[in-house]
């Protein structure tokens, strides 16, 4: 069978997991740019930590290759996210979500999610010339693995993390987590301002 | 103020990273598309002989794999006779291709490299745009798509081949004998902790009275609309690997988007997108690609958990902490959810992927690209958030 129709069936555990790990919902996206409900940071570095630990595995028996890394471009990679960010914490959610929290009978995700992104899509494809070649050339480093540019063994840099990420969940499951003032009232004659 | 201080940190620590790793010269693109050309894959990454840097035409346009669109040949052959058969040399061979692209400025952008050459450019571009004018009769019918059956804009056209049609697979290295061993010690730890954590379940259920059965507690686990987050990740993560290694691919979700909108173009206007670097050369449209079917499976998983755990509706926007801050009015959440998912596209496809493409699939490559992009997305996610909850942050 061709490959691709593979997609099918692997964007709807990917959807499922999304959906059960509660990122379809607006304040678990916020509530980890205000460090008040971590659920994202959680979901996201078990993911890593796992996959990163399985294919390297995979990888040092060689048993499989990686299909292909996407492009380091510092200047570009730090600006994208920089405005991805923005939108991510207005909207509260990224396009993958978007698709999960549509097929949950979110009608908000579905037409102004959705619409917004194929927008989105569009602007940047008619201002592609003048916004991509430019920034991707800055501090371009290519298609290249944290392991090869600093050569060192993967499994040490896979270490690292997964100890970094343990300790983290460590002292976020003990409690160590800010409380969010949305669930208490404002108190009495305070004034709104700009940070 | 502190959660001031602790963003400016935040900021600070990216910045700082992303300056100390800018030593690197900056390089041309080397293959930026899922499918590179097998030009690339030779005369660049395996530099047999790279052009990147010789003569202003090849470093203007080497920022997308466009070679053959202006050299002709075939772009998919690993061997090196089919793949050079029939290549245009020489700008005055060339001139045809030109064409395609810089059809209004035809004149000004041959002079540039005309000029330096000695070509004397009379007589050639009037022939060049005839035969132009033929191939591009069949230019719109590029759909359903492989990149590489766009037509080429030449006269040239490569010998096809039976047996160029199809990528030969890259032989797997030589195992590397400690990282071997370093995997077994990694499985012994992860069977051994499995192991030890089921073995003292089981000690402690069995102090426990009324457990519930096995199908029981998987039942209740398919009707509990939010998991763990760790279980979830951990599902994502597996599928993530299972992508990989069946299907070869990498996981996204902002590619999606941007081959529907190419798809959508095509339909509309069949003209742009000859013209549009971009929607023709990077995202070309196709209806059953990769990231079109992926976008689809993750919206039927997304309807799948939602029906299996009983909270399937219709809805618009009943998200409390949203209310709490914007107010229930529908019009509000159209508009900035709009203007958000348009900017969320928009940074995606400078960074070269979402959360899912860039961080989660280039993550788990260790790709540094992943961890800058996600300093990013939180450094901007945080300053924002402070500015629209204020008080409340």
């Amino acid at each position: 069978m061709d490959p691709t129709w593979l997609a099918i069936p692997i964007g709807l555990v990917f959807g499922f997991a999304l959906s059960r790990g509660g990122l379809t919902r607006y304040s678990n996206i916020v509530g980890v740019f205000r460090f008040t409900n971590l659920t994202v940071i959680k979901f996201m570095l078990t993911a890593l930590t796992v996959a990163m630990i399985i294919l390297y595995a995979l990888k040092g028996m060689s048993i499989i290759q990686f299909p292909n890394v996407p492009e380091t471009y510092i200047v570009g990679n730090l600006i994208g996210g920089l405005i991805f960010g923005v939108g991510m914490s207005l909207a509260g959610y990224c396009p993958g979500t978007c698709a999960a929290g549509a097929g949950e009978g979110q009608i908000d995700y579905l037409i102004s999610g959705v619409l917004g992104l194929l927008a989105g899509a569009l602007a940047y494809g008619v201002t592609y010339l003048q916004v991509f070649p430019a920034i991707a050339r800055i501090a371009y480093i290519g298609p290249k693995t944290l392991p090869d540019l600093l050569m060192v063994n993967p499994f040490l840099i896979i270490g690292i993390f997964a100890a970094a990420v343990i300790l983290l969940f460590y002292y976020l499951e003990r409690g160590h987590i800010r409380k969010d003032k949305l669930q208490e009232p404002l108190p009495e004659g305070s004034k709104e301002s700009i940070i | 103020m502190k959660k001031l201080t602790l963003a400016l940190v935040v900021l600070g620590l990216t910045l700082s990273v992303g300056l100390g790793i800018w030593l690197f010269t900056p390089q041309a693109v080397q293959a930026q598309c899922s499918t590179p050309s097998t030009c690339k894959t030779c005369h660049e990454v395996q530099d047999q002989k790279s052009v990147n840097f010789t003569g202003n035409w090849h470093i203007q346009h080497s920022f997308v794999d466009f070679c053959a669109e202006c050299h002709g040949g075939n772009r998919r052959s690993m061997d090196k006779t089919v793949a050079h058969a029939g290549i245009a040399t020489g700008l005055t061979q060339m001139s045809p291709n030109c064409v395609s692209c810089h059809d209004k400025d035809l004149e000004t952008k041959f002079k540039v490299y005309a000029d330096p050459l000695g070509v004397n450019s009379t007589g050639i571009l009037e022939k060049a745009r005839q035969i132009a004018a033929q191939n591009t009769s069949d230019k719109a019918t590029f759909l359903p798509i492989d990149p590489l059956a766009l037509p080429l804009p030449s006269s040239i056209k490569p010998k096809p081949t039976p047996s160029a049609q199809v990528l030969p697979v890259t032989p797997i290295s030589a195992a590397d004998k400690s990282n071997t061993a370093l995997t077994l010690v990694f499985i012994g730890l992860v069977s051994g902790g499995t192991s030890y954590v089921y073995w003292n379940e089981k000690r402690r259920s069995l102090l426990a009275i009324n457990r519930p059965g096995y199908l029981t507690w998987l039942w209740a686990q398919v009707r509990n609309p939010t998991w763990s987050p760790y279980t979830a990740g951990i599902l994502m993560g597996f599928t993530a690997i299972v992508s990989v290694v069946a299907a070869h691919h990498l996981l996204s979700a902002s590619g999606g988007i941007a081959t529907i909108t190419s798809t959508s173009i095509h339909s509309v206007f069949p003209d742009y997108i000859s013209k549009s670097v971009y929607f023709r050369f990077r995202i070309p449209p196709g209806l059953f690609t990769w990231e079109v079917l992926l976008l689809f499976g993750l919206f039927l998983g997304g309807m799948l958990s939602a029906v299996l755990s009983g909270t399937f509706r219709l809805r618009w926007n009943e998200d409390k902490g949203w209310i709490k801050i914007y107010g229930p009015q529908k019009w509000k959440r159209f508009v900035i959810g709009f203007l958000g998912a348009m900017v969320i596209q928009y940074g995606a496809s400078i960074a070269g992927g979402c959360t899912s493409g860039l961080a989660i699939s280039g993550g788990m490559l260790l790709a540094p690209s992943a961890f800058i992009f996600m300093g990013g997305m939180f450094t901007s996610g945080i300053l924002v958030a402070l500015l629209v909850y204020r008080k409340r942050f």
